[in-house]
């Protein structure tokens, strides 16, 4: 394995900690999803070697420029045209930004939902991680003790009403209640606002708790008390909003930047939300005009939208359509015909297909062919449930966990997920380009492959020369099952017996592995699993949208603690990092709570991963944006 | 017959009746069933899942809730309602009326399709029995019988799709073609042609067979050997006297079989992608998304047992012998 | 595909005829057993569900001969840099890898264990459950036999691909349950085929003697009539393992059959599709070897039909042809 450089950061900005809330609803549920959706396997070979290619401090390395290696920026924009964009699976929550959990829902919203703040579409991580004013004048003022954010609109803000009105920050402040609707199904996303907005957890947990039939005015009146009971969002005029939070958030602009806190027209308080033939508003530079749910998505220009008023997205093509009505297991081959030859653009929801990339690598790279990184990816893992009885409570002993670490052969999950030049094992909690990255690995096996006769010996050691029974709640559709299989036969290698039971994909999270109760962990349901993980956001402030998401116990419930593991010391790190006044000092506790996490050995890290994206030769500017895992829509043109 | 027809009609309504308790009780009565929280979506809270209960009424005694569930099915605009789906939340019956029109596409091509190769084929193996033709028609049968509809379908995909289409001969569409026969009738013959040849084959095959013994059979009859002393041609003997009386078991054939073509659209459509009822249920199951699931299953018993009493009907009429019965 | 369909698609004459004329000294199944060996066809069918049966109990044997266990996966070994299946005839593997790296020689092997084992298995417990509750609602008649047909009437009638799709989505699926339904939509085909034996069986004298003679009920039906009725089911259930193994396969392949990493031919085909056309090796060997499967014993049960009834005409005709030649 090639040594990995630590993310250097020469900035010394301010930071200060936030509740762990923050992540971990969000990050998990994300995951579950996010991942499933995208569980197309993917394939590559031969890309750039003697690089380190998951190391984000090489991504911008003018050598690799991953991120425009097929940009195609040449030439000068070409107005008009239609994008086709070409896949399989509807939206899973009718394209509401308050509803969209999926990257693929990100990537659509970019055309049509704005927030304060946002990410710019650019070639360069750094820059493409970092937050910048969209819908706000200007960054945000933050009072010197970090606790109030005050922004400001810019000016020419409309809605695509009839006629054009001016989007409030009243707007804004309604998107944001929404977010606890239980009829949107709420993920992780109001866990964000719930952390750090003050007085929001109080409103947020009566809405949630409302049954999700409750009728539109019930639902508007809930929202309606929120505008003026939640004392930390206050809209002193139409233009200005003020945030208090409970304590310093650095990354509170990171969470203001999430699709989730897009403004919310006064509109959207009619409808049951998610119901079909509900109109969907736009401050973009495009509005859906047609959505034949499970077919088609149709965008066109949204004439109450300005360039002027817009610093990052463009209007270059006329339409946007999205066909999504690919079934089947071959449509990721399909898109792919498509996309070659040139009766599609862009891919909606697959990846390149693992047959088709070896062909498109040599023998020279296709500039069509675009790979990217999602830095402090993990995904999927595997999380032990330490509070099972089963085995005797086996799993509860560190010593039998700690055996188990080495059973798993990671080059064959790589290769499951598309070989080595997509993927890379890890053997920690935190992912390179994640903060706190510091690569180590207290498990090390020959190549990564796995060390069966190690597993064995430690669990005898540890009192089980026998092996153990263990049962798996696995996900029953993409890479899921083959994941699992590879898991089984690698646990049988180690004398442990793996019996699966599959789980309706849709289902995982909340009646699979998900437990209603705090004790639920403890019936035994299961003993082990394998969700996955991608951050809510990247950079040099997502520490908390990393490693929070496993090591909670005592605030997990109903989050995404999966297996149940709480230890004090990890506990009390992440306070302290989140606490810490430098980002240094932050990175190394950071460091230091993943290092104890992996030595209580609370969960198997398999992988880090990039995702293969191809586009039709007459797509320009494709550049690719990390938070959706997709190329901004709002910034290719079309050559004629 | 009236009294043939009113009990194959009270024999249909019971078979509905068990099918739809069935039902009820395997989602919503069976032990240790929670339909809240199937209902709840991802943030499950005990507080949530209780007033779920209250609103869908999941706290009231079961008898109550079957009786508001069979109320919720009567027929009648107002009353009908299948839910929605958990996860697009559009109508279920929407879903079903979108996914109609492609299995009635199916259905209709593949029924043409297997009648008339079916009887064709057993046609010509019973003008001369042990003949070339015969014994190709023995293969045909053979291999139709045994062949489970799934694997022809991937045959198909492979050799005429697959294979053709890499050595740059895309004669057929990729899966996941499908155009409305108001938007292009050529196109929708086009884009159905394998999953219509992947659902008849088989059943071509029984017909095959079936029209060949009682062809057979009937030729062997006394009036069949009294037209021919008339001197009437072998062709109008077999096809104007014989080939009449010979349908009989197959009209029987046909009912069960149109019924059964929701068995073979399902595995048809997951192979060829087509976005029928049957695609929708599999993928339904796949995410757990019981409304859908139980209105697609509930509205094709329906389909399947209304088809049998229609065919029960025809029988009837074609058959005098069944209306004494 | 269809269960259902089989019995009504060949309509059993009855066997008394075979057995009143049974004068000579050679005992009814010696004289089928005879007309079997002459049968090309039959004896070929044999020797493909032998070499079958024969793959099944070698399974062991191969996994050690090759050095791979059937859900042994290799990953690192077993596929190429892109995690892609080898080609047949690579590095040990005769018939290529899986997705997984794993041995497809070795796994088909074992999934012909479970083909056989849900074939035989659900037939036997069709046969049994169909041949009760027929027996008795022949004998009995009256209201019992009246709520027996109709109950078989009504299974007959079920949507059962898609009532089977209900219950594996309800209770998950597994081995058992798929084992369960194919016998529970199997048992009314044989049950009415022995209902209707049974009613005309009673009427016999032989029946009337063994009642004066002073015999039970029980007695009566199951030693008296049963063995004249094992012919007919015979037949019956040699066509319905292969309609057994058929359906079988179908669910493992839409996912509902038997569960990974267990091999079974279904589900084998369901991975391949998700790797794709390119694999050929990981679609055409399954394949093969569950339409020979399915084939041998289709021919099976048709010959043993005509060597039962010669005077049947039977559509896979093969005997006659040799005689002629």
């Amino acid at each position: 394995m090639s040594v990995r450089s630590m993310l250097v950061r020469s900035t010394e900005r301010k930071t200060c900690g936030v509740t762990r809330w923050t992540g971990i609803l969000a990050i998990a549920a994300l995951a579950v999803v996010a991942c499933g959706s995208t569980s197309t396997s993917t394939t590559s070979s031969g890309a750039a070697q003697g690089n380190d290619l998951f190391n984000p401090s090489d991504f911008n390395a003018s050598h690799i420029s991953w991120l425009s290696a097929n940009q195609n920026a040449s030439g000068s924009p070409v107005m008009g045209g239609t994008l086709q964009i070409e896949g399989s699976t509807d939206l899973s929550a009718a394209a509401d930004p308050q509803g969209e959990y999926e990257t693929i829902g990100f990537t659509l919203e970019r055309a049509y939902a704005r927030q304060l703040l946002s990410y710019p579409a650019s070639t360069d991580l750094t820059k493409a991680e970092s937050v910048v004013p969209d819908a706000a004048a200007t960054m945000p003022t933050i009072s010197s003790d970090g606790l109030t954010y005050s922004f400001t609109l810019r000016s020419g803000l409309m809605w695509n009403t009839a006629p054009p009105r001016p989007v409030t920050s009243q707007d804004f402040e309604r998107g944001i209640l929404r977010n606890c609707d239980p009829t949107l199904a709420p993920n992780g996303n109001p866990g964000y606002y719930v952390s750090t907005i003050a007085g929001f957890k109080a409103f947020c947990t009566a809405f949630e708790n409302q049954s999700p039939s409750e009728r539109p005015a019930a639902r508007a009146a809930t929202i309606n008390a929120g505008m003026t009971s939640v004392s930390g969002i206050k809209t002193p005029d139409s233009n200005t909003i003020v945030f208090t939070l409970t304590q310093p958030a650095t990354d509170f602009d990171n969470i203001i930047a999430l699709p989730f806190a897009s403004a919310a027209p006064i509109e959207y308080l009619k409808y049951t939300p998610l119901t079909p033939g509900n109109v969907l508003y736009s401050d973009g530079p495009y509005a859906i005009t047609t959505y034949n749910v499970g077919h088609e998505i149709i965008l066109t220009r949204n004439a109450a939208w300005t360039q002027a008023s817009d610093s990052i997205r463009h209007q270059y093509v006329d339409t946007i359509d999205v066909k999504l009505d690919l079934a089947g297991s071959a449509a990721a081959t399909e898109v792919q015909q498509d996309l070659a030859a040139g009766t599609a653009d862009l891919e909606w929801n697959t990846n390149v297909p693992p047959a088709d990339i070896h062909g498109l690598e040599s023998p020279s790279r296709n500039p069509q062919l675009g790979v990217f990184p999602a830095p402090g990816t993990t995904n999927p893992y595997l999380v032990f449930n330490v509070q099972s009885p089963n085995n005797g409570g086996a799993l509860g002993n560190v010593k039998v966990r700690q055996a188990l670490e080495y059973a798993i052969d990671k080059v064959a999950i790589n290769k499951i997920y598309g070989g080595a030049s997509l993927n890379e094992p890890l053997n920690q909690v935190i992912a390179a380009g994640a903060e706190g990255y510091v690569p180590f690995n207290d498990y090390p096996t020959p190549n990564n492959q796995g060390d069966p006769g190690k597993c064995k010996s430690l669990l005898k050691a540890a009192g089980y020369p026998n092996g153990v029974t263990l049962k798996d709640y696995y996900r029953n559709s993409g890479n899921h099952p083959a994941v699992f299989q590879e898991v089984q036969a690698d646990f049988a290698r180690c004398g442990v017996t793996v019996v699966g039971t599959p789980i309706a994909t849709g289902y995982y999270g909340s009646s699979g592995i998900g437990v209603t109760s705090p004790n639920g962990l403890k019936t035994g349901n299961w003993d082990v699993t394998e969700p996955g993980w991608v951050p809510d956001w990247f950079g040099p402030t997502n520490g908390r949208a990393t490693l929070p998401d496993i090591l909670d116990g005592a605030l997990s419930f109903p989050g995404s603690d999966w297996g149940g593991y709480d230890d004090p010391t990890v506990d009390s790190l992440v306070t302290q990092a989140e606490s810490s006044m430098t980002l240094s000092a932050a990175a190394a506790l950071w460091h230091q709570a993943d290092e104890q996490v992996m030595k209580d050995a609370a969960f198997i890290p398999f992988e880090t991963t990039l995702t293969p994206l191809f586009r039709s030769a007459r797509v320009h500017n494709a550049i690719f944006i990390p938070f959706s895992e997709y190329y901004d829509i709002t910034q290719v043109w079309l050559s004629k | 017959m009236i009294r043939f027809l009113i009990r194959r009609i009270i024999l249909g309504l019971i078979t509905l009746w068990v099918i739809i308790t069935l039902v009820f009780i395997l989602y919503y009565a069976r032990p240790g069933v929670d339909p809240a929280r199937e209902l709840a979506g991802r943030a499950v809270t005990p507080a949530l899942l209780a007033n779920i209960n209250k609103e869908y009424g999941f706290d009231q005694p079961v008898i109550i809730q079957y009786w508001h569930y069979l109320e919720r099915l009567i027929p009648i605009p107002g009353h009908f309602n299948l839910g929605t789906s958990n996860t697009n939340r559009l109508p279920v019956t929407t879903i079903i009326a979108q996914a109609v029109p492609i299995d009635l596409s199916l259905a209709a091509g593949a029924a043409i399709l297997w009648t008339v190769l079916g009887i064709g084929v057993g046609v010509l193996a019973a003008r001369r029995p042990r003949s070339l033709m015969d014994r190709g028609a023995t293969v045909f049968v053979l291999t139709g019988v045994s062949m489970p509809v799934f694997i022809l379908g991937l045959l198909l995909l492979y050799v005429l799709y697959y294979l053709l289409t890499i050595h740059g001969i895309a004669i057929f569409p990729k899966p996941g073609s499908w155009t409305p026969i108001t938007t292009n009738p050529l196109e929708w013959a086009h884009d159905l042609i394998l999953p219509w040849i992947t659902v008849a084959l088989v059943i071509a095959a029984t017909y095959s067979r079936l029209t060949r013994s009682s062809l057979l059979e009937t030729l062997g009859e006394d009036y069949i050997r009294t037209a021919r002393a008339k001197g009437l041609s072998e062709r109008r003997v077999v096809y104007r006297h014989a080939l009449r009386s010979s349908l009989t078991p197959i009209v029987t054939q046909f009912g069960i079989d149109l019924a059964g073509v929701m068995g073979g659209a399902i595995v048809t459509e997951s192979i060829f992608g087509l976005p029928g009822l049957g695609l929708a249920v599999v993928q339904a199951i796949q995410v757990q998304n019981l409304p859908v699931v139980i209105g697609i299953v509930l509205v094709s018993a329906f389909f399947v047992v209304a088809a049998n009493i229609v065919v029960d009907a025809l029988y009837a009429v074609l058959d005098p012998r069944v209306r004494v019965s | 595909m269809s269960l259902s369909a089989i019995d009504v698609a060949s309509p059993e004459s009855p066997l008394e005829e075979r057995a009143a004329g049974g004068i000579e000294a050679r005992s009814p199944l010696r004289l089928v057993l005879a007309r079997l060996r002459t049968d090309r066809v039959a004896i070929a069918s044999v020797v493909v569900i032998l070499l079958i049966v024969a793959l099944a109990i070698a399974a062991p044997l191969i996994a050690g001969i090759t050095g791979h266990g059937p859900t042994d996966t290799n990953v690192d070994g077993g596929t190429d840099a892109n995690g892609q299946p080898l080609p047949p005839g690579s590095a040990g593997y005769l018939l290529g890898t899986d997705n997984l790296g794993r041995d497809i020689l070795v796994r088909i092997a074992y999934g012909a264990r479970i083909s056989l084992l849900v074939g035989v298995l659900a037939t036997a417990i069709a046969a049994v459950v169909g041949v009760v509750i027929g027996l008795v609602a022949g004998y009995f008649g009256g209201w019992l036999d009246s709520i027996l047909a109709r109950v078989m009437d009504v299974v007959l009638s079920f949507p059962y691909v898609l009532f089977a799709i209900v219950l594996v989505s309800v209770f998950g699926p597994s081995l058992p349950l798929t084992i369960l339904v194919i016998a529970f939509f199997s048992f009314a085909a044989i049950g009415r085929i022995v209902r209707g034996q049974a009613l005309s069986q009673r009427e016999k004298e032989y029946v009337e003697a063994a009642h004066s003679l002073g015999a039970g009920n029980l007695r009566i039906m199951f030693v008296d009539i049963l063995p004249n009725l094992v012919a007919p089911v015979i037949v019956l259930a040699t066509l319905l393992i292969p309609a057994a193994i058929i359906f079988e396969a179908t669910l493992s392949f839409l996912g509902l059959g038997v569960v990974p990493p267990t091999p079974s031919w279904g589900n084998m085909l369901s991975d391949a599709e998700g790797v794709g056309f390119q694999a050929w090796w990981f679609y055409i060997f399954p394949m093969l070897f569950l339409l020979a499967t399915t084939l041998a014993f289709n021919l099976l049960g048709d010959a043993i039909r005509d060597a039962l009834d010669p005077r049947t005409e039977r559509i896979f005709a093969g005997r006659r042809k040799k005689k002629n030649a």
